[in-house]
């Protein structure tokens, strides 16, 4: 399926059924009137006909996780559904917003309309990840895939310590806890915000190594100062190949971000959801019990 | 102890490195004695009398295929770890031991596990519990359980934790707020599932009543249908009775079903409202009785027993104040009750004795009839002329020193005695009075004949009407100005009072008065049924005893809702 595919589905069959569902649910709406027997809200019967539309559609949107591990399912296409997801899911909003009327207060009804929006706004912003992040992955990557550039990395860091054996004790060190103090994606935050956390050991010291920099500044000045031609010759390797180690590691960081973002969403987007079902229960459960 | 390391890495050099150390290290760590980037565990090694030993961090050491987690490394012995090949050679002189290491671990395994594991913020299955779980307690066991209990209550509330108002769906009522009803919700919501029922309402408002005789009207069966299907709390905005004209309108629009008690009304517009009706005070057969009359047909005359003429009170060229010459206003007669309906009643000695006094005898000014029936008034002339020809000569003095006018020396022209004089001239004065002037300006009163001046007048009852629109209600401080127009100009907007000439003159508004603001046919000032009318009346059983009968009558009403329930 691909990014497109989820709004343009079925010549947008489902956009039409959100904007029938959202124009009737308006009609519905005002068919209470102003001076009516009670205000607009969710106990008239136009209410009650929106809650109920909304708490059907809640139930059915939460279904697609259900949908999704369902492989041999024939119960329409997993495209179909996350199309009519997107659409009803936008629907949602509106039809909710008109059966509360927009009366909120600090109660369990305005919590099951908070969740509500919350999974929706984390919906919107997957859609929005969905439809940009893989064009802007794929040009990231320039066609190749992640192993071949960590395979890439592999090589260059294979030759660092290679050459790193034919330098000074004190260069060695450097270098090699540089290699060592590499930080490649390991916290959730580092790669959303593409933070580069590596490090490296100077004078004993562990200093920060952004963008392998640091290393690449101290061999560079390192190189007039060569005693040597051969240590020259070293430094300047070492110096080349740290080079090539940061591009490959910012495409690699790079790669990471977008691909976190295509995932974060879903860690507020689910477990919000099922939070929303609760809440739900709970509101209409009480709706009743204090009739 | 003197470790000498020796790294071969193929196609490259043979670095030694010295390190003298007592345990010598190997790992990724950057504090090892020696860095090996991208090794899964940490290495030490150390010298006994038994020889090398090399233990690992974790049980990743391969010797001979076998999996262990330390290793004697005697000579021969060779072992394998992550890519490495580790093993014993004899140390040159000056070194305890020597540590040959072969190859190169793949710092590419490293990167690739950190690239590929799947960093996540939390849990998605225990968040998700998580939260389903705070969601509940918070939004239904904690309030539900305190409902129940008190105790729970208090010590949910002690923490900060919801009652059963997070429950609430919107704010109640201004009334019912400023009563304290919204601070317990049980007061109305007193059994779960079921609907808030009326003696829940009927507790507190206990004069109320029905819309209308349940006996005349008992097919409607009003006593059956709950208050709150009518009135709707926690609405936003917060009102507890509904102003929708459809509710009244739907019953009230029928043409017959309610006559004479109601006529068919369809909004607040011309020719769809029927016009005012006053109630209109009748003496008949000794009593007041009251008579509702449209106010726009020739029948709506008043009969109060009084003249008045409005016009002439109201001409500054005719009455004014003495000082000022000014006209008189509404408001130095009509004076607003509590209410701001009604006006409070006309009073002579308040209202109308400053002009119009009830001195008779000019030689003594002072004195004044008093307001009471006419056998009392001749009983005080009577009294009083008897004093005064009781000592003729001080008369006849006080009236040539005071210059009287005629009428004074006529009344007291009598050649009798006290005693006949007296009277005589108590009668005649009581006939002036009756008949002529005094009382006979304001009251209407006939002259029944016959000898004795103290039976022969009777003054017509007088009932003053404060409640001309018994069914409707009326805000004047809310109408007192209207536009820039404010006092009396808005007083006689309605009530044609400077045009009144008679008594009898209605001087009521009738209906197309209001339609020049309140109009339903135009987006004017809206008005509802329930801005003029009341629905609950004022008279009949009570609500809270007619329902309770109703309910004893017929228990099992709500018992459907157990049934479905169940």
């Amino acid at each position: 399926m691909s990014s497109s595919g989820l709004l343009t589905f079925s010549n947008r069959r489902y956009l039409w059924w959100a904007l029938v569902l959202s124009f009737a649910s308006l009609v519905v709406y005002l068919s209470q009137p102003p001076g009516g027997m009670q205000p607009p809200n969710g106990g008239t019967w136009q209410g009650y006909l929106l809650g109920t539309v909304g708490a059907i559609l809640i139930v059915w949107l939460s279904f697609l996780g259900i949908r999704k591990r369902r492989y041999r399912s024939r119960m329409g296409s997993v495209a179909g559904w996350a199309s009519a997801h997107v659409y009803l899911g936008l629907a949602l909003l509106l039809v909710a917003t008109l059966h509360c009327a927009m009366q909120f207060g600090w109660n369990v009804h305005t919590l099951a309309y908070v969740l509500m929006c919350g999974v929706i706004l984390s919906g919107v912003y997957g859609l929005i990840v969905y439809i940009r992040l893989p064009m802007a992955a794929s040009q990231n990557s320039a066609g190749k895939d992640e192993g071949l550039w960590i395979a890439e990395l592999g090589s260059v860091d294979k030759d660092i310590q290679a050459v790193a054996a034919k330098s000074d004790a004190e260069t060695q060190t450097m270098v090699l806890s540089a290699l060592s103090l590499t930080a490649l994606g390991q916290s959730i935050w580092a790669r959303l915000w593409g933070l580069d956390r590596s490090r490296v050991k100077l004078n004993e010291s562990i200093s920060a190594n952004r963008d392998q920099q640091t290393v690449i500044e101290r061999l560079a000045t390192q190189i007039p100062s060569a005693r040597t031609r051969r240590e020259a010759e070293v430094l300047n390797q070492l110096l080349d190949l740290f080079g090539r180690r940061k591009v490959l590691l910012a495409r690699l960081r790079e790669d990471l971000r977008l691909r976190s973002h295509l995932k974060i969403w879903l860690y507020f987007h689910i477990p919000m959801t099922m939070a929303l079902l609760a809440a739900l229960v709970i509101h209409i459960v009480v709706v009743f019990l204090y009739w | 102890m003197d470790f000498l390391v020796r790294q071969t890495v193929a196609g490259s050099e043979t670095t030694d490195t010295p390190i003298s150390s007592k345990v010598l290290t190997l790992g990724a760590d950057v504090n090892c004695d020696i860095v090996l980037p991208g090794l899964d565990c940490t290495l030490k090694v150390s010298v006994s009398p038994s020889g090398m030993a090399l233990k690992s961090s974790k049980k990743n050491l391969s010797l001979d295929g076998v999996a262990v987690r330390s290793a004697q490394l005697s000579e021969g012995v060779s072992v394998e770890v992550d890519g490495l090949t580790l093993s014993g050679f004899s140390p040159p002189t000056g070194f305890d031991a020597g540590l040959l290491i072969r190859g190169q671990v793949d710092h590419t395994q490293k990167l690739l596990a950190d690239v590929s594991h799947s960093a996540q913020p939390w849990s998605m299955r225990r968040m998700s519990w998580l939260l389903v779980m705070l969601v509940l307690a918070i939004g239904f066991l904690v309030p539900y359980y305190g409902a129940k209990n008190p105790t729970v209550a208090a010590l949910a509330t002690e923490v900060g934790l919801p009652s059963d108002h997070a429950w609430s769906s919107g704010p109640l009522s201004e009334a019912h707020r400023a009563a304290g009803v919204e601070l317990e919700c049980s007061a109305c919501h007193q059994d779960d599932f079921v609907m808030t029922p009326d003696s829940a309402c009927l507790d507190c408002h206990q004069t109320i009543r029905e819309h209308a005789d349940t006996v005349i009207h008992s097919k409607l069966e009003l006593e059956q249908v709950r208050c709150a299907s009518c009135h709707r709390e926690h609405n936003e905005p917060a009102t507890v009775s509904p102003r929708d004209n459809a509710l009244c309108v739907d019953c009230h629009r029928a043409s017959d079903q309610w006559s004479p008690v109601s006529e068919p009304v369809h909004a607040f517009a011309p020719y769809q409202h029927p016009q005012f009706k006053a109630n209109l005070p009748r003496f008949q057969d000794e009593e007041w009785t009251m008579e509702r009359v449209a106010i726009d047909v020739d029948l709506a005359r008043e009969s109060s027993g009084l003249k008045f003429n409005h016009e002439v009170h109201l001409d500054s060229s005719r009455v004014s104040f003495d000082r000022s010459g000014e006209a008189l206003a509404c408001s130095d007669c009509h004076t607003q009750d509590s209410q701001n309906e009604s006006f409070l009643p006309i009073n002579m000695e308040q209202h109308c004795s400053a002009c119009h006094s009830l001195a008779f005898d000019p030689l003594n000014p002072d004195v004044q009839l008093p307001h009471v029936e006419p056998r009392d008034v001749y009983a005080v002339l009577e009294g009083h002329f008897m004093r005064q020809f009781s000592d003729m000569a001080l008369i006849q003095t006080e009236a040539e020193a005071r210059r009287l006018p005629n009428r004074a020396k006529v009344m007291l022209e009598c050649d009798g005695d006290a005693l006949v004089c007296a009277k005589e001239v108590a009668a005649r004065e009581a006939r002036y009075q009756f008949v002529d002037m005094g009382c006979v300006t304001c009251h209407s009163v006939e002259d029944v004949g016959g000898d004795n001046p103290a039976e022969r007048y009777r003054v017509h009852p007088v009932a003053q009407q404060d409640d001309w629109f018994a069914y409707a209600r009326f805000d004047h401080k809310a109408h007192a100005e209207i536009g820039e127009r404010f006092g009396d100009a808005v007083c006689v907007d309605c009530h044609a009072a400077t045009d009144s000439s008679s008594a009898a003159d209605v001087l009521m508004p009738p209906i197309e008065g209001c339609f020049d603001c309140h109009n339903a046919d135009r987006s004017d000032v809206a008005v509802d049924c329930v801005s003029c009318h009341w629905f609950h009346q004022d008279e009949g059983p009570r609500s809270a005893l007619l329902r309770a009968e109703s309910r004893m009558r017929n228990p099992n009403r709500d018992a459907w809702i157990y049934e479905w329930l169940k």
